[in-house]
């Protein structure tokens, strides 16, 4: 025990660690707080002789002191030596809890001897006991009085007074699942029960969104973290409700859709087209020193294709295919777009035939031109979004880019849950020859007479 | 050999369709398994003649197969599929009404109570009674054939199946030299099964449209596709193909399923596609259908469906019906899914990158469909928790009871009792690993999953178990005292022509009996839908479950 009273540093680095709310100090802020080496590491030493400091090792190995205060120091020092082997295992376990059978295996202390010391640590109000929750739901765990129990022992949010709250969690499942349905279905008086299709679909909530609003919402008081959240959506997507998706999936639909419209308006007679291709091949003649380019860009789009080109999927997608077609295409559609667009376009197309005549991809370019063979038609087109995807393999590893879409259930009408013996207590027991048997059941006695059979 | 609920819905459905003597023979075959003529005899009691007679019924109606063996001679096999199936007969008709017409009905309905028929007995049958013309007949006839709802009966569908290939996989087997491998006689297998299926296909080919008569004009004529050429083959049996006929019951499901799970328009859409697809559906076992374009599809919506009510656009767009299709076929795809659980729950998948056809996920959708059937078994018994528990079991496997609790966020008090009835109904199953050799309880892990094989037949015995029971039912309703009297009386021939003969109580009670039957063969039919699911839907990835 001290053999002098604290001086002015000792007193200064107790103060600020009594006023810090864990009651500790960790070494950096003691560095700051006293910036000479030799002084601080006097007073540290000190505060530690005299017990009204802890060492502490923090999880990341950090060094940390805990204050004591002078009451609980007095109140250590009437503590039996069993007492304070015991007290100090339990402040060891931390907001962990220790369990008595652990304790007495660590202490190595008689049974009863462990009771009478944890009877009066209680009573000095130095320890507590709780009795675990999520883990172990009967272990009598101890712990020092002013702390609070770790999550992993109440079990969080979803805990109250140690039982799961089934209520407070369907009541939020199904705030939950309000939201998203709000976000999912557009709003309509019809009975047609409308759906936004892929491309004008709005942006779907996220996890983080749904967070936020439950924690606007009057709902709950608890603190939820998204980790929790997500614990709810997933209840609701094994529950059929919702459904996870990636946030670019709408983007990969439209990148093919975007492609597919140039598609249909192609959808011209064929005559009409191949006339048209050979006016522009011929007219190809302006420009010539652009070919190069146009056909190393082609090559290299022909190596990548990746969702990023949606726009230009619908330019160049087809390049890489048949030339006579997408020069048809590039024709019918050019009409009502700015002059820019049309110009790259033909521009890739002229590179495109000088590649053609210079290798050999195409044995008869001309020719094929002049016949533009409907059957190659199916050829052409952009990658379709299967394709897309395959070029983006670990698909679920996309960050966390998820966005949660309610769904309408797919169920199928069983007609066995309306025959009375799907619901039939007796259905193990009844038979043919028994006294529970078809003939003579009672349950179908009052289905026959319960009216009309529902009409699907 | 089929399980005890089987066999006893089976006999039930012989009796009400062929009587109770077949019945009585149909029951020894199926309690006994494969028998001789002789032994059936004795078995059934009966007289050698009569047996002799139902036996022949059997066989007429695909019911018996026989088998010639070396060692045992002639044996006779009850064929429970068919008489399974005999309970939607009844659909198989409305279906070819639906499809070709009341006359092709009527064709169907009288094939399929003759089991096997040439076409000359079927035109004279039914023009002697009905008042059509043998022309409309031979039409609907016509049509019923090139469209695969009828088929040439061959010597084959006569054989069981089974043995064949047995025989077959036999034969494969003797061509490995050495000592065979895994994937030797799995090989082996597959030549077998592959062997098989060729030969019915030929078989059922060989004796089909064109025949003797027709044949010349074909081989000198080049128009070989003058269909009107074509006459069917008098002296070929037909009977009906309930294959092609199940495929249109499994379609109508597949088609509910996409109104549920997004609008009527999306269910348009997808009708459109199965029907545009339709008539190259030959099995159940196809695992996706042929890739069909944007434009065919179109060509079976007709103008007066309401596509632009089930989505919704801006304000001010106005879209053109193929865009609209476009844009349901990418909502039935789940195009905007590429995760695993979205391509499982997709319709449709686009086909290669360059084609924009779409084809239609029979396996996907089937294995999906018996899935929920499974579901709601659950849940009808157990609430909506059990479903849960079932589908995080399906999802991750095996798990112990408190991490399903964990995931599942349910109280593991609850959990317990609820795994414990859920696996007395099969429908979760569970696996001991003892920590130590003494087995103690105590010590032990319990690690839950589910058996999708055992859940679906048990759930399968349960259904025929119900189909049992209502059939039963009926029959007891049929045999109370105070209905059958009249019901008799009904029979009388002055009776039928007159009802006015029937008193007024007599007329209650028959219309009270009419409508209990009329319930009770609903509920048969739409139990034996789900049946249909499991069972029929169930030829598809069997394997892997
Ligand atoms: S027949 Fe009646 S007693 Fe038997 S299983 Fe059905 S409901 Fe139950």
């Amino acid at each position: 025990m001290p053999g002098r009273k604290l001086n002015a540093l000792e007193q200064r680095l107790h103060q600020t660690a009594l006023a810090d709310s864990e009651k500790t100090l960790t070494q950096a802020e003691c560095d700051a707080l006293i910036p000479d080496k030799k002084p601080r590491v006097d007073a540290i030493n000190f505060l530690l002789g005299t017990g009204l400091f802890r060492a502490a090792r923090g999880s990341d190995g950090t060094l940390s002191y805990r204050a004591v205060t002078k009451n609980e120091l007095d109140v250590r020092k009437d503590l039996a030596g069993e007492e304070n082997l015991v007290l100090s295992h339990i402040q060891a376990a931390g907001n962990e809890g220790i369990w008595t059978k652990h304790l007495k295996a660590k202490t190595e202390l008689h049974q009863t001897i462990i009771d009478r010391c944890l009877k009066s640590l209680v009573q000095k109000d130095l320890v507590k006991g709780i009795t675990g929750v999520k883990v172990h739901p009967t272990r009598k765990l101890y712990m020092l009085a002013h702390l609070e129990p770790s999550v992993d022992i109440t079990g969080g949010p979803w805990y109250t007074d140690k039982e799961l709250d089934t209520e407070f969690i369907k009541l939020l499942s199904s705030a939950c699942l309000r939201f998203i349905r709000d976000k999912t279905f557009p709003k309509s008086n019809t009975d047609k029960r409308p759906l936004y299709s892929i491309s004008s679909a709005p942006s779907y909530t996220t996890a983080q969104q749904i967070q936020a609003f439950l924690s606007k919402s009057k709902i709950t008081e608890t603190q939820l973290s998204v980790e929790h959240v997500e614990m709810l959506l997933n209840v609701l997507i094994i529950d059929g409700e919702i459904e996870k998706i990636p946030a670019f999936g709408g983007a990969l639909w439209e990148a093919s859709a975007a492609a597919d419209k140039s598609d249909d308006e192609e959808a011209t007679p064929k005559s009409k087209r191949s006339r048209r291709s050979s006016s522009v091949h011929r007219g190809r003649d302006d420009d010539e020193d652009s070919a190069g380019e146009g056909s190393s860009r082609r090559r290299s789009r022909k190596s990548s294709k990746h969702v990023g080109s949606a726009s230009d999927s619908e330019g160049h997608g087809s390049t890489k295919k048949s030339p006579q077609k997408s020069r048809g295409r590039g024709d019918d559609t050019g009409d009502d777009e700015p002059s820019s667009r049309r110009k790259s376009r033909s521009r890739s197309k002229r590179g495109r035939s000088t590649s053609l005549s210079s290798s050999d991809l195409d044995s008869s370019p001309i020719k094929s031109e002049q016949d533009s063979p409907p059957r190659k038609r199916s050829r052409k087109r952009s990658p379709s979004p299967q394709q897309l995807v395959a070029g983006m393999s670990i698909v679920d590893d996309y960050g966390g880019a998820f966005v949660y879409r309610a769904i309408r259930q797919e169920h199928v009408a069983l007609g066995w849950s309306q025959a009375p013996c799907g619901r039939c207590p007796q259905f193990d027991f009844c038979s043919d020859k028994g006294p529970v048997n078809p003939r003579e059941c009672e349950y179908y006695g009052e289905w026959l007479r319960a009216g009309a059979v529902k009409i699907e | 050999m089929a399980d005890q609920d089987t066999a006893r819905l089976c006999v039930q459905i012989i009796r009400s369709h062929f009587g109770p003597l077949t019945a009585t023979v149909a029951s020894v075959l199926l309690t006994r398994g494969r028998l001789s003529l002789a032994q059936v005899t004795r078995f059934s009691s009966l007289k050698p003649r009569t047996v002799m007679a139902s036996i022949l019924v059997l066989v007429q109606h695909n019911l018996a197969w026989h088998a010639t063996s070396d060692e045992e001679g002639e044996m006779i096999e009850f064929n429970v599929e068919e008489c399974l199936t005999r309970l939607r007969f009844g659909q198989f008709v409305w279906q070819a009404e639906n499809l070709f017409g009341l006359a092709a009905g009527e064709i169907v309905s009288l094939i399929l109570d003759h089991g096997q028929i040439r076409p000359p007995d079927v035109i004279a049958m039914l023009s002697a009674t009905k008042s059509k013309e043998s022309a409309v007949y031979s039409q609907a006839l016509h049509k019923l054939v090139t469209s695969k709802h009828l088929k040439p009966a061959t010597e084959l569908s006569h054989t069981s199946p089974r043995d064949k290939l047995i025989q077959y996989e036999a034969d494969a087997k003797k061509e490995i030299k050495n000592f065979p491998t895994t994937k030797e006689l799995r090989h082996a297998k597959e030549k077998a099964e592959a062997r098989l299926k060729r030969e019915k296909e030929e078989a059922e080919k060989g004796g089909f449209v064109m025949q003797r008569v027709a044949e010349q004009k074909v081989s000198r004529g080049v128009k070989r596709k003058a269909v009107d050429e074509e006459i069917l083959d008098d002296s070929v049996y037909f009977r009906v193909n309930m294959t092609k006929f199940n495929i249109h019951v499994r379609n109508k499901l597949i088609e509910t399923a996409a109104r549920e799970r997004f609008n009527e328009s999306a269910a348009i859409v997808m009708r459109a596609v199965l029907k545009a697809t339709e008539a190259k559906q030959l099995e159940l076992s196809e695992i996706r259908s042929d890739p069909i374009s944007l434009s065919n599809i179109a060509s079976h919506i007709s103008d007066d469906d309401d596509l632009a009510g089930g989505l919704s656009y801006g304000p001010n767009k106005r879209p053109t019906t193929m865009a609209l299709i476009k844009d349901y076929l990418g909502l039935l795809a789940a195009a905007d899914n590429p995760t695993p659980a979205g391509r499982a729950s997709a319709f449709l998948s686009f086909v290669g990158s360059t084609s924009g056809k779409v084809q239609v996920e029979f396996e996907t959708i089937c294995r999906r469909l018996r899935r929920r059937a499974l579901e709601a078994v659950a849940r009808e018994r157990y609430g909506d928790e059990a479903v849960r528990i079932i589908r995080f079991l399906l999802d991750e496997g095996k798990m112990n009871a408190e991490n399903l609790a964990k995931v599942a966020m349910m109280a593991n008090k609850d959990m317990r009792p609820l795994l414990t009835s859920l696996s007395a109904d099969s429908l979760v199953s569970v696996q001991e690993v003892p920590k130590g050799a003494d087995r103690n309880p105590i010590r032990t892990f319990y690690i839950w999953y589910v058996d999708l094989h055992k859940a679906y037949t048990v759930i399968l015995g349960n259904l025929y178990k119900t189909l049992y029971n209502i059939g039963a039912r009926r029959r007891a309703e049929e045999e109370d005292s105070r209905v059958k009297p009249v019901l008799e009386k009904c029979e009388r021939s002055d009776v039928r022509d007159d009802a006015s003969l029937l008193n007024r109580v007599e007329r209650e009670v028959l219309k009270d009996w009419e409508d209990r039957r009329d319930k009770l063969t609903i509920l048969e039919m739409r139990v034996e839908e789900a049946v249909f699911i499991l069972r029929d839907l169930g030829v598809l990835g069997i394997g892997d479950e």
